[in-house]
């Protein structure tokens, strides 16, 4: 296992735990029709939080904990800046994702890939917009 | 709003999303990045060539279904934007020219927009199976970023597909 590699698992965690805080607070606005489906992206990000940090732990590394709170990278107070935090999240994450898939191999390399795609569909799901390169920092 | 939530918003000790959770290691190259750089080994190169191949077949192909389809325009252009933004990062250079089909295929805007998911799926699997024999970590990346895109135009494409069956097969009104 590398630097590198371990670096980019870290960040998953960090990244899997920030989502994990931001969707318990945007359940709070989204309205009824979204409820379900941002409660069910909620659970998959505490599994692939999970998956991720049994992953450090077999490689004998200390997960990073999550944070006592986090500034919203803008005002969320109604179901539309709600649905537009997930995307911003799930943008984030692929890019995450992206990044971990450049730095691994095998099946671990074909997981971080897949969840790279789901987190841009989602972000799709969630503000019905595309992007050329999600997960991009600019 | 649940109290706990409203307090943790105000909360000084409020870390920033951005900076804390998602740091500079997860910053992916932009795609002004040409990850070619200036002298690509023969293998990258290899690579290079089929993802322009594919690249540009895709445009081709929305091009295509912008000439016969009479729907979503604007959406079937920003798609092409997206692959020319991706070719852009293979070859330094993007495909502006309108290529135009005079066949008509005559299978409807259906049909046109299911082909179109079609090959953005094949891209998807392409790159999905190209995995295994890249190295390269820039171009991995890169091409997983790709994929995300080509994940997306694929749901895209099928809301539009929805809202074109909504319009030739409305939903029956009854009066129960």
């Amino acid at each position: 296992m590398t630097e590198e590699q371990i670096t980019a698992l870290n960040n998953v965690v960090s990244g899997e735990n920030a989502a994990i805080w931001a969707y318990g607070f945007l359940l709070a606005f989204l309205n009824d029709a979204d409820y379900q489906a941002g409660l069910s992206t909620f659970n998959s990000h505490r599994n692939a939080r999970d998956a991720a940090r049994l992953k450090l732990r077999a490689l004998n590394q200390n997960p990073p904990r999550p944070e006592p709170n986090y500034d919203l990278p803008f005002p969320v107070s109604e179901a539309n800046s709600a649905k537009q935090l997930a995307a911003y999240i799930e943008d984030r994450l692929s890019g995450i994702y992206s990044a971990w898939t450049a730095t691994e191999t095998g099946d671990d390399k074909t997981y971080a890939f897949e969840q790279a795609v789901q987190a841009a569909s989602r972000y799709y799901f969630w503000i019905k917009e595309t992007k050329a390169f999600p997960g991009a920092v600019s | 709003m649940h109290p706990t939530r409203r307090a943790i918003l105000t909360g000084a000790a409020a870390i920033p999303l951005i900076s804390c959770s998602f740091g500079q290691e997860a910053e992916q190259p932009s795609q002004a990045v040409n990850p070619i750089g200036n002298q690509p080994t023969p293998t990258e190169k290899n690579w290079f060539e089929i993802f322009i191949e594919l690249e540009s077949n895709l445009i081709q192909s929305v091009d295509s279904t912008i000439e016969r389809s009479t729907s979503f325009e604007s959406q079937l252009r920003e798609i092409r934007s997206h692959h020319e933004a991706h070719l852009a990062v293979f070859s330094n250079s993007s495909t502006s020219q309108e290529v135009i089909f005079n066949s008509e295929s005559g299978i409807g805007d259906f049909g046109e927009l299911a082909n179109l998911r079609i090959r953005h799926s094949r891209s998807l699997n392409f790159i999905k199976n190209s995995l295994s024999e890249i190295t390269d970590p820039l171009l991995i990346s890169t091409i997983t970023q790709i994929a995300a895109c080509d994940k997306q135009v694929i749901d895209q494409l099928a809301d539009l597909m929805s809202q074109v069956a909504e319009v030739q097969n409305p939903p029956e009104v009854t009066n129960d």
